[in-house]
């Protein structure tokens, strides 16, 4: 009885989904509009469908190395045009400063010149690198599928690129015209450059809210003010100390660590404020 | 390999464009059960379509364990229940009742209906699930987020209502 009753109950419920209209006697009668408009929503739902798939398909994320290559038109140019600038302009007042006489530059200006210049290099880099959080510029950035984590390590590459062009041609210059070592122009330069974008970065990051950008500049652009006038109060008036090569390997190895870290937490931070304001959106 | 598991699994592979004889394979299904849980034709197609393109949205976070069809289901039941919250004192419209009772061969099949109709919320869907859409007590039990011994005491339950009912019209 149970099994016969189910049975029933199956062909009772299983409708079919045709609709239908009642005729006279009151049964049904196929409804061929109405099995016209049914099928025309199901070839609805198939369109979307196939819309969606090559929409997905359009907004398939490049690699990350296409990426920064991309990126170098877009602001690599502008980045590489600015700090060049700077440096160049550092180089012509030198040369004025000394009267066109390069010979006149003793080894012992070149540990000042090239922190400068580090610094100088990091002061020029600060506004770039934080343009897309004074714009605003998240929402697109996260509209074109781009992390912000991504999008800011992209940019410390090609940063660190033109570091290292810069650093290579100043090891050139300094070891064909003052003839000094490789080491201690690594060291010249590369310690107040990390401890210049080390202490840009912690500002960064601890500054909360994206509407104080200016603000995180203009910290980060009196903090490396501040390094540069303690670099050359130190050469002023510790000159041995500033030329002490063991001091410099020191200060490189202590501070590389920190640098690594602080990248490595602004990095994740972002994904998590890209998160939230995804989030938000 | 069901031909099911063979369009999730290439799915999964990214071959997106078996999407659409997934679709074609449940519509008519889904369209079924959006019929019973909706007040007119009109919301249960819409409902229907939502369903679909809620699965291929969400489709990424789901872990295929052969459980897709309740998983369907069960994005069905919420969409037909938030679309329902929003026409909260709709009555089910005449054409929809003619709808399910119209291609009834037999009276006895009509009263089947009714009968269904007028049992419990709770035990209504459990009757729909088995015997209009055919699924089995673990889909159910995954549809309504019930145990499954829940469910099969509410089938019990709700068969023995309809045949004292069956009897007490015989």
């Amino acid at each position: 009885m149970k099994g016969k009753m189910c049975e029933e109950l199956k062909a009772a419920l299983k409708i079919e989904v045709v609709p239908c209209e009642k005729n006279v006697d009151g049964f049904c009668r196929h409804n061929e509009e109405g099995e016209r408009h049914r099928t025309e929503r199901k070839e609805q739902l198939l369109s979307l469908v196939r819309n969606m798939q090559s929409m997905k398909r359009q907004k398939k994320r490049i690699g990350f190395s296409e990426f920064v290559l991309r990126h170098i038109p877009f602001m690599g140019k502008d980045l590489w045009l600015t700090q060049g600038v700077i440096a160049f302009s550092m180089f012509g007042i030198l040369y004025l400063t000394i009267n066109r006489d390069l010979q006149a530059l003793c080894i012992r200006h070149i540990p000042i010149l090239l922190g400068l210049l580090a610094i100088m290099l990091v002061m020029a880099s600060i506004p770039l690198m934080l343009s897309s959080y004074h714009y605003k510029m998240y929402e697109i950035e996260l509209a074109t599928r781009i992390s912000l984590p991504r999008l800011l390590a992209a940019k410390m590459i090609l940063l660190a690129l033109e570091y290292m062009a810069v650093f290579a041609v100043s090891v050139g210059l300094s070891m064909s015209m003052a003839d000094v070592s490789a080491v201690s122009v690594t060291l010249y330069f590369v310690s107040p450059l990390l401890v210049a974008c080390t202490g840009c970065v912690q500002i960064i990051r601890h500054m909360d809210g994206w509407e104080e950008a200016a603000q995180k500049v203009g910290v980060c652009e009196g903090y490396c003010v501040c390094l540069a006038a303690l670099l050359i109060l130190l050469y002023r008036m510790k000159p041995v100390l500033y030329g002490n090569d063991m001091l410099g390997t020191g200060i490189t190895i202590g501070i590389l660590p920190m640098f690594l870290q602080s990248v490595r937490m602004w990095l994740k931070e972002s994904g998590e404020v890209s998160d939230k304001a995804s989030a938000e959106i | 390999m069901t031909r099911e598991n063979e369009l999730l699994h290439r799915i999964k592979q990214g071959d997106t464009s078996c999407w659409e004889e997934l679709v074609s394979m449940y519509y008519e299904d889904i369209l079924r059960y959006c019929i019973y849980h909706s007040p007119d034709m009109e919301t249960a197609q819409d409902a229907v379509q939502e369903t679909f393109l809620k699965v291929i949205r969400f489709f990424p976070q789901y872990r295929n364990r052969g459980k897709f069809r309740g998983f369907l289901y069960k994005v069905a039941s919420n969409t037909c229940t938030d679309l329902w919250r929003k026409r909260k004192n709709v009555e089910i419209s005449e054409d929809m009742e003619f709808l399910e009772t119209g291609f009834a061969k037999l009276e006895a099949q009509v009263n089947f209906q009714y009968m269904v109709r007028n049992l419990s919320e709770e035990l209504r869907e459990i009757v729909y699930l088995k015997f209009a859409q055919e699924l089995t007590l673990k889909e159910i039990a995954m549809v309504t987020e019930l145990p499954m011994r829940t469910v099969q005491s509410r089938l019990r339950r709700a068969l023995k209502l309809l045949k004292n009912e069956m009897e007490g019209k015989v």
